[in-house]
This record gives C-alpha cells, sequence and structure tokens, in this order.
C-alpha cells in the first residue's frame, strides 16, 4: 500500500479516508503506519522518520483544505438544514412569481381583480396583452437556453455571449414582428376603437419585454436580479397604466407608450449586459455556434413551453370569447375568482422545488451510495423520494387552498370558479415538477403527448360544457379535469418509466 | 500524424516534437488527427507548409459528432439521424460493443478480436447518429448485462459504471470520423489516438508507427481517480491496458524516445523486434550559451514545466525553503502554462506559508525557452513522472547544470552530465541544488560538458535521419509486399 502512496497528497487523501477527523501528526503518524508507511519508506521520500512525514502530510491537510475537496464538505447541523430548506422552499415560491406578480398588479392598480365596470375595454387590453405576450413569447427562450447551459457547463463563456446576443435580439424582433402582426389583425377584425389598439400594442410590447428579460434570469436562477427586473418592470407598467387611465385625451396615450416602452428597453439592455458580464470569456479559441443544431434541441423544449401556456389560458379564452359583446372582451365575473386561485399555487411551488432538489440530488448522490448490482435498490429510494414529492405537493396545496378558502373566499362571488381553477393549479403544480424532471434528464419529447392530450381536453371539453350548460364559467371545470387527468398521466409516464430505468436515464441525460 | 491532446493545440514536449519531426520532413507530406478535449481550439504552432490538412477530434465539447465542422451539413446530420435506430443499433452495432467491452474489461485477451470490434465500431459510427447510438437503450444493456452483472465490476459503485459509460460514449467519438487516405500513420502515443491507425492499418493496409514518450498506460495509473476503489481502478486500468495493447499489437514499429520506456513496453506485451529506441533531437543553434543581462546578482534557478500535479511543483516549493535558508539570494523562476488551476492555488498557498513570495515566482508561459534557459544558474526539473523530457536537454544545450529526478528517461539524457535525485523528495532536491549553488566551478563546467554531450548525441540531424530511415523502411515493406502479392495474383 505504501508503495502506491508516493506523494504527499495521496498520502494525505488515503489518511482521510481512514479517519477525516484528524486532529494532529500523531494523528496521521498512526494512520500511515497502518497503511504500511515504515521508517524506511518515510526516510526514501526523504523525511528523517515517520513523525517528519506525518506532520508534512498533516500540513498538506490543513494547508490545502484536502478535507474540503477529497472527502466531502462537513456534515451539516440542524441549522443548516433548517436554512437550506427555507432558501429551497423561497426559490420555489420566487419560481411562481409571474402568477404572484401578476396578481399584485392587479390588486396594486385595480386592473380585472375587482368589478370595474366603467373601463372593461381598457382591462381587456391589459389582460388580453398580458396572455398574448406569455405565449408569443415563451417558445423563445428554450430554443436558445438549452444550448446556453451547454456552453456555461463547457465554460466556453464566448459561445454563452454569443447566445445572449442571438437571445436579445431574436426577443426583441420576433416582439416586434409579433405585436405588428397583432395590430394588422385587430385591425383587420375592426371590432376595437383606434385607442384600445394603441393600448393593447403599448402592454404587448412591454409586458412581452418583461418576459423575454426574466426568462434567462431565471434559468440562470438569479433571484435577486429577477425580483429586481419585476419590481422596475412593474412600477413602469403600473406607472403607465394609471397615467393612461387618468388622462381624458386618449389620443395621448401613445407618448405614455413611448415612455414606457424605451424604460423596458432600457431594463431590457441592462439585464443583457448584466449576463453578459457575469460571462467572461475563455482565452483559447473562438466557438462558432450553428443555428440549426441550436434549434434541432432546442424546439422541443419550446413546443412544452408554449403548451403550457396555452394550457393554462385555455379557459380564459374561452370566457372572454363566448358570449361577449367585443372579441375577448374581459369577464370580471370570472377573472376574481380566476385571479385570486393563482395564490393557490405558491405553497406547493415552495414544496416542488425542494423536493426537486432533494430528488436531483438523490438520482445522482445514491448512484454512489449502491454498487451496481444493486441497482433495483438505487431505482426503489429514487421512487420513493419522487411519490414524495407529489404527495407533499398535493398535500400542502389542498391545505394551503383550505386555508385560501376561508381567508379570501368571502371575496370572490363565485366560489365554484374559485374551487375549480385551485385544484387545477395544484395538479398544474404537479405537472411543473414532472416536466422539470423531464427536462432535466433531457427528455423535452416525452411531455409532449400528455400536454397535447391535456390542452385539446381543456379546450374540447370546455366548448361542450358551456353550450351544454349555457354558462361560460364551467370553463374552470374542464380546466381542473384536464390538470387532473395530464398531471396523472404524467405521474404514470415518470413511475412507469422513467423511475423503472432512472439509471438508463440518467446516464443518457448527459 | 495522430496526436492526443498535443499538437498544434497544445504546448508541451509531445506537441515540439511533432512540429520539430513534420517541419523537418519536408519530403513527406502530413495530414494531421487530433484528439482533444473541446472544438475551437486555438492552434499553439504555425503549421508547416508540408501540412496538407488537419482533422480536429473534440471529444467533448459537441453535442454531435462534427457539429463543429463547418463542411458537415444539417441535412447529412439528419440523414445520419434518421438512418439511426434502435433496431439497427441492436442488430449492427451491439454485438461489436459487446466484443469490444469484453475485452477491454479483461485488459485485451485477444488484440485480433478487440480490433476488429473498433473497426465494426467505427464502420457503423461513420454511416449512423453517434448521439442516438450511445444514447439508446440497446446502448445501456449491454453496459448493464457487461458489467452490473459481472461478477467483480457488479461490486463498482452505480455512479462509477455510469461515468465510465459516459467516458466510453465520448471515446466512441473518435471512431465516427471518416479517416483521410494515407500512406503511412505515425501515432504520438499508444493512446486513443492510435485507434485511427489501427483501422487504417485493417482496413487498408497501411503501415503504422508508435512513438512513446511517456508511457501512456503508466501516465494514466498516476492519473487514475484516487477516491475510486480497487475494482473501479482496475475497470479503468484494463481499458487503458486493452488500448495499449492492441496499439502495439497493430503497430509496424515502436519507437520510444528513451530506453526507460522500452522495459514498460515489453511487459505490456509489445514484440522486441519492434522496439527501436528514437532520442529526441533539439536545435543547437537556438538552444546555446547565450550572454543575458539579468535584472540582479541573484542566483537564478529556473524550471520550465506546465503548473501540474505531474510536475512535482509542490516538492520543489518545499525544496526552495531549504534552498533559501543556506542562500537567501536564491530565486526561482517557473515557467510554463498553467494545467491545473487547483494545483497552482495550492501551490500558492504554499509559498505563502512558508514565505517564500519573494523567492518562487510563476513566470507564466514562454515562447522563448532559450532566453529563460540562460537566465538560469541553475536549470531544475522536479516531475513525477517524465518521458524524455526536452527541456532536460535543452537546459543542457545551453550549457547551464541541471538538477532533475530520477524518472522515465531523464537519467538517461542526464547520462552523468547533471545531477540526479529521487523523486518526491524535497530534501533531496534541494540538497541537490545546493549542491550546484555553492561551487560556482563545478557548475559551469558541468554545464560544458552537458552541452558537448548534447551536441554528440540529440542533435535535430540524428533525430530526423532515424525516422526518415524508419519511414522508408515500413513504406518499402509494404511496396515489396503489395509487388510480391501482384506477382502472385
Amino acid at each position: 500500500m505504501a508503495e502506491v502512496l508516493t506523494d504527499l497528497d495521496s498520502l494525505a487523501v488515503a489518511t482521510l479516508e481512514v479517519d477525516e477527523n484528524v486532529k494532529d501528526y500523531l494523528d496521521v503518524a498512526v494512520i500511515l503506519e497502518v497503511l504500511g508507511v515504515t521508517r524506511e519508506t518515510a526516510r526514501r521520500y526523504g523525511y528523517k522518520d515517520i513523525f517528519d512525514l506525518a506532520k508534512a502530510v498533516f500540513e498538506a491537510i490543513r494547508h490545502y483544505q484536502l478535507k474540503e475537496e477529497m472527502v466531502g464538505a462537513k456534515k451539516k447541523t440542524r441549522i443548516d438544514l433548517i436554512i437550506e430548506t427555507l432558501r429551497l422552499f423561497a426559490s420555489g415560491v420566487a419560481l411562481s412569481s409571474p402568477w404572484l406578480m401578476i396578481l399584485f398588479v392587479y390588486i396594486i392598480f385595480k386592473v380585472s381583480l375587482l368589478p370595474m365596470y366603467e373601463t372593461p375595454l381598457i382591462s381587456t387590453s391589459v389582460n388580453l396583452a398580458l396572455a398574448s405576450s406569455i405565449i408569443s413569447t415563451s417558445w423563445i427562450s428554450p430554443i436558445f437556453m438549452r444550448k446556453l447551459f451547454y456552453f456555461m457547463y463547457q465554460r466556453r463563456y464566448s459561445a454563452v455571449r454569443k447566445i445572449l446576443v442571438a437571445y436579445f435580439m431574436s426577443g426583441f424582433f420576433i416582439t416586434l414582428l409579433t405585436a405588428t402582426l397583432l395590430v394588422a389583425f385587430v385591425n383587420v377584425l375592426g371590432a376595437y376603437p383606434d385607442w384600445w389598439i394603441t393600448y393593447f400594442i403599448i402592454f404587448f410590447i412591454a409586458l412581452s419585454l418583461l418576459w423575454l428579460t426574466t426568462a434567462p434570469l431565471y434559468a440562470l436562477r438569479m433571484y435577486i436580479p429577477l425580483i429586481l427586473a419585476y419590481l422596475c418592470s412593474m412600477l413602469i407598467i403600473g406607472a403607465s397604466y394609471t397615467m393612461m387611465r387618468s388622462i381624458p385625451q386618449k389620443s395621448m396615450t401613445h407618448m405614455y407608450g413611448i415612455i414606457g416602452g424605451s424604460a423596458m428597453a432600457l431594463i431590457y439592455l441592462t439585464v443583457y449586459f448584466y449576463l453578459r458580464s457575469k460571462f467572461k470569456p475563455e482565452s483559447y479559441g473562438d466557438v462558432k455556434i450553428r443555428l440549426p443544431f441550436m434549434l434541432y434541441l432546442g424546439i422541443p423544449y419550446s413546443i412544452v413551453n408554449l403548451l403550457y401556456f396555452i394550457f393554462i389560458f385555455t379557459d380564459r379564452f374561452l370566457v372572454w370569447y363566448i358570449g361577449s359583446p367585443y372579441p375577448f372582451l374581459v369577464d370580471f365575473f370570472y377573472e376574481a375568482p380566476a385571479s385570486l386561485s393563482l395564490l393557490t399555487i405558491t405553497v406547493p411551488f415552495g414544496i416542488m422545488n425542494y423536493y426537486s432538489q432533494k430528488l436531483y440530488s438523490c438520482i445522482s448522490g445514491e448512484e454512489r451510495r449502491f454498487s451496481s448490482f444493486q441497482v433495483d435498490k438505487y431505482r426503489e429510494s429514487v421512487k420513493k423520494i419522487y411519490l414524495k414529492m407529489q404527495a407533499a405537493v398535493f398535500l400542502s396545496g389542498f391545505l394551503f387552498w383550505i386555508a385560501l378558502f376561508f381567508l379570501v373566499g368571502n371575496q370572490v362571488a363565485d366560489t365554484t370558479t374559485f374551487t375549480c381553477l385551485s385544484i387545477g393549479h395544484i395538479f398544474l403544480t404537479s405537472i411543473i415538477s414532472n416536466i422539470i424532471l423531464f427536462f432535466y434528464m433531457h427528455r423535452p419529447f416525452m411531455p409532449l403527448l400528455p400536454m397535447l392530450l391535456g390542452t385539446s381536453l381543456n379546450f374540447t371539453l370546455g366548448i361542450i360544457l358551456i353550450r351544454t350548460y349555457g354558462v361560460k364559467y364551467v370553463a374552470s371545470i374542464s380546466y381542473m379535469v384536464s390538470s387532473i387527468i395530464m398531471a396523472i398521466s404524467m405521474i404514470i409516464m415518470v413511475l412507469e418509466i422513467i423511475i423503472k430505468k432512472i439509471d438508463y436515464y440518467h446516464y443518457s441525460a448527459f | 500524424m495522430l496526436c492526443e491532446g498535443t499538437y498544434p493545440f497544445y504546448r508541451g514536449g509531445v506537441s515540439t516534437w511533432t512540429h520539430n519531426l513534420i517541419s523537418n520532413l519536408k519530403d513527406y507530406e502530413f495530414f494531421i488527427l487530433s484528439v482533444t478535449s473541446a472544438p475551437f481550439l486555438r492552434r499553439r504552432y504555425n503549421l508547416p507548409p508540408n501540412v496538407k490538412g488537419i482533422l480536429n477530434i473534440p471529444l467533448w465539447g459537441t453535442e454531435f459528432v462534427k457539429e463543429h465542422i463547418q463542411e458537415f451539413k444539417f441535412r447529412d446530420f439528419l440523414g445520419r439521424n434518421l438512418s439511426t435506430d434502435e433496431r439497427k443499433i441492436q442488430e449492427e452495432f451491439i454485438p461489436s460493443l459487446r466484443a469490444f467491452l469484453d475485452e477491454a474489461k479483461h485488459g485485451c485477451k485477444d488484440p485480433r478480436r478487440l480490433a476488429e470490434a473498433i473497426c465494426e465500431m467505427h464502420v457503423f459510427l461513420t454511416r449512423h447518429d453517434h448521439r442516438k447510438t450511445v444514447r439508446s437503450k440497446a446502448f445501456w444493456n449491454i453496459i448493464q448485462e457487461e458489467l452490473f452483472d459481472d461478477r467483480l465490476y457488479g461490486y463498482a459503485r452505480l455512479s462509477y459504471i455510469i461515468d465510465f459509460s459516459r467516458i466510453l460514449s465520448h471515446i466512441l467519438q473518435l471512431l465516427s470520423y471518416e479517416y483521410p487516405y494515407a500512406d503511412l500513420s505515425h501515432s504520438s502515443a499508444a493512446a486513443f489516438c492510435g485507434l485511427p491507425g489501427i483501422i487504417l492499418k485493417i482496413d487498408r493496409d497501411t503501415p503504422y508507427l508508435i512513438t512513446e514518450h511517456g508511457v501512456y498506460f503508466r501516465e494514466r495509473i498516476l492519473d487514475l481517480p484516487s477516491k475510486s476503489s480497487i475494482i473501479e481502478r482496475m475497470l479503468l486500468i484494463n481499458l487503458y491496458r486493452a488500448i495499449v495493447q492492441v496499439n502495439y499489437y497493430y503497430a509496424d514499429k515502436i519507437l520510444p524516445v528513451c530506453k526507460f520506456n522500452v522495459d514498460w513496453e515489453r511487459e505490456l506485451g509489445a514484440s522486441e523486434e519492434k522496439i527501436e529506441v528514437i532520442c529526441n533531437g533539439i536545435d543547437v543553434e537556438r538552444f546555446k550559451p547565450i550572454k543575458i543581462d539579468v535584472e540582479d546578482n541573484r542566483k537564478r534557478i529556473v524550471v520550465m514545466a506546465r503548473i501540474d500535479k505531474l510536475k512535482g511543483i509542490m516538492n520543489l516549493i518545499d525544496a526552495m525553503a531549504n534552498v533559501s535558508k543556506r542562500y537567501p539570494e536564491a530565486i526561482c523562476e517557473i515557467y510554463g502554462p498553467v494545467s491545473d488551476k487547483q494545483y497552482l492555488k495550492a501551490c500558492q498557498r504554499k509559498i505563502k506559508s512558508l514565505n517564500l513570495e519573494d523567492k518562487v515566482l510563476f513566470m507564466g508561459p514562454t515562447d522563448k525557452p532559450e532566453l529563460a534557459y540562460n537566465r538560469a544558474y541553475v536549470v531544475v526539473q522536479p516531475s513525477l513522472s517524465e518521458g524524455f523530457p526536452f527541456t532536460v536537454i535543452e537546459a543542457m544545450a545551453c550549457g547551464k547544470p541541471v538538477v532533475a529526478t530520477d524518472v522515465g528517461g531523464v537519467s538517461e539524457a542526464i547520462d552523468g552530465f547533471g545531477v540526479i535525485v529521487p523523486p518526491r523528495s524535497s530534501a533531496a532536491l534541494a540538497e541537490g541544488i545546493m549542491k550546484v549553488l555553492e561551487n560556482e566551478e563545478y557548475a559551469e563546467e558541468m554545464g560544458r560538458r552537458a552541452r558537448r554531450y548534447v551536441l554528440k548525441r540529440f542533435t535535430y540531424e540524428g533525430f530526423i535521419e532515424n525516422y526518415r530511415r524508419v519511414y522508408l523502411e515500413v513504406l518499402s515493406e509494404k511496396i515489396w509486399k503489395e509487388i510480391i502479392e501482384w506477382q502472385r495474383s
């Protein structure tokens, strides 16, 4: 043994493998003797005796922090664990922040959460801009983020910078193009007054830039810049809305629009430069990125994202569309419970984030605990954590919904809609946890089928129910039913396909 | 010319050797096949005009094989991708992968079977999508059958087998490229980069040469992760052994750069009659004594090595602590790129803890090593492992006394014209340095004799002529074989 350990570092590692808590060189000397190092061996390496060698090995352990590097970090204390749990929970809540932010915007600027029958058209412009901006930008970031992460892990930061340029440029131009198409489309419809189109397009561009700005911050889990970006954008959008509402001449709105749009563009650029500054290019070689390969890998992720957002807005589109004097006129009676029900997702999102991290560390951590012939035990332990995650998501979701029901239920006239949408949101959290797992395994194709089915079901069932009962608010039932079906089918897929062969999926993911 | 992690993208001894050989064999045209860890690397050498092409094969850093090659069209990729499915992989790829794994895990019982498997995998991977193949269920099933269910390797950690499979899948990228036609292939190591040479040998009967600088197998063992269990180490060791043995088996000639390598090669199954030692040569007009005005009169200890664990810098720092006690004016300048940043940090911490901040300096890489050597009072080479180090003979050619560790072919290169100390002993290294520092006359005489010795043994001319001769030998042998076959037919 001693013959193999021929330098201080390997002796230090070998020592720590026997006892990671060596306190002084005498401890080391004992272990070195156990390892077969003799006085002769020590002399051969240029040390007076074994104690002289032990001192050098102990110095190596102390000075080079081999302890942390080679035997892993110290065991965590209870306080460390609590802090980590809270951190994961909070970042999970932050994951749900688009919905929270939307809710806060509604509450602060009184758009559509509370009945405002005097300005339904203005509210429509904001709400429609919100939904269409989310859907029209949802597919852009996954195309770029997939490759950005790849190069980030490879530490090819010059490539990361190129992707950032491509992303921010494409985002901007796609937004302009979509805005132009939407203006043309609304003009062809001829249903809305001219000032409404200005309102709509101002909010559409501002919100699109907001989603495009925050998407990479989300992906890179940069929560503080993310929250700052949200707050600044919210302030600008809110201020624009308040001012636009307060002026009597609707023809002057475009002035506020230009000011608001410029401020949003400034945030957009700031975030770009901020991200750019985080990735200092390396000195070796210039990476060329090939768009077709990037698209090939990114498009499946894009489709999933797009389907997801279409799915969650389907019920609203049905309610806004059916039986309205204007196409897609906001229905305040539906909006109040719909917006409040969004609160339901906060706690399950926190729980989901906590367990997702546990699941990922179990997937890669348990591999080290089991020998390869014990692969079944490994799969079983991953399955246990996964089931725990799902149970915790549902349980926390239902408990929090009950609490919410008692807290804000009296503000909602239509409790059925509130209940159906809340239950739908709880299952939506489970759906997201599964989508994230499919993405983690680099299998974006897998959730496509259940998502297509779920979205079609949401739409078809919604129309059938509305036609059957003659009440458009039953769209919330179709959302709930399709969420439940989609969540269950994804859970079955994960259990039957992924976890049964988790070793294979984990191997082939990277 | 087959290179791995060296020419023309990285600097170092093997790259210098390759560059010198190619530049001086002007009557031969070369195509360089360079296996690297990442694509889009900057070339560190200006390619001589007789280099007619270069193919960089990155094993990491691309998600699709050839993605980094502009000429490789996306539609070609799609074609390969669409023609690859589980059934085809199962029928056409898996049998050869099974044979490969069986040979690899046993350290190569039958080089022919291993080489055949490599060739078959090459045929499949050049026509099908590599990514789809290595990510297939069939691929993983065979890993399970050959490793999970193996009586020995079943005890390896699951994480280790997964990592091993990922490494294997990356290595298989090497087989996904079409190799250009050549009259002769020459590998700079008996390593993975030699696999194209073996394939060309089997497919087109192209003569195959290997030059061994350090013994690849020995260096890989030194590199093995220290936290692996014996079984896990065995798996990698056997894979390396298999690759080395199949290289030796198919090589027409094995050309180690020093006698030290010969014992290892023989032990690893290389046939005696294939081995011929060809020592490295250097440009003695460039590396010669040059009068340099240094900024102070401190005694300079110059080290020319990349910052890497294998180079024994930590040991040198310990030795400098001893040296500076007796010679406080001594200063150590270390020239070379950083290949291990963590190790550099550890070295810097050590320098700080020993208060050697103004005595041990990291100078970074240099394009003019001859000037660095000539700044020295003594040149030190503290490595833990070496093949046949250029730095030692370059320093000797500059007329500098050399203190070096007794590793690889170092003592053979010094041959009594310098100070040899045991490796990994800072005390012995310090003693060796001080021996030279304390006697100026002794140091100067040693330097003069070292230069004379280099002029006699390690000149460019001798080195180039030896390779020219070997090239002609194997090529004419091939031509004779073809003539005889033609006559028979």
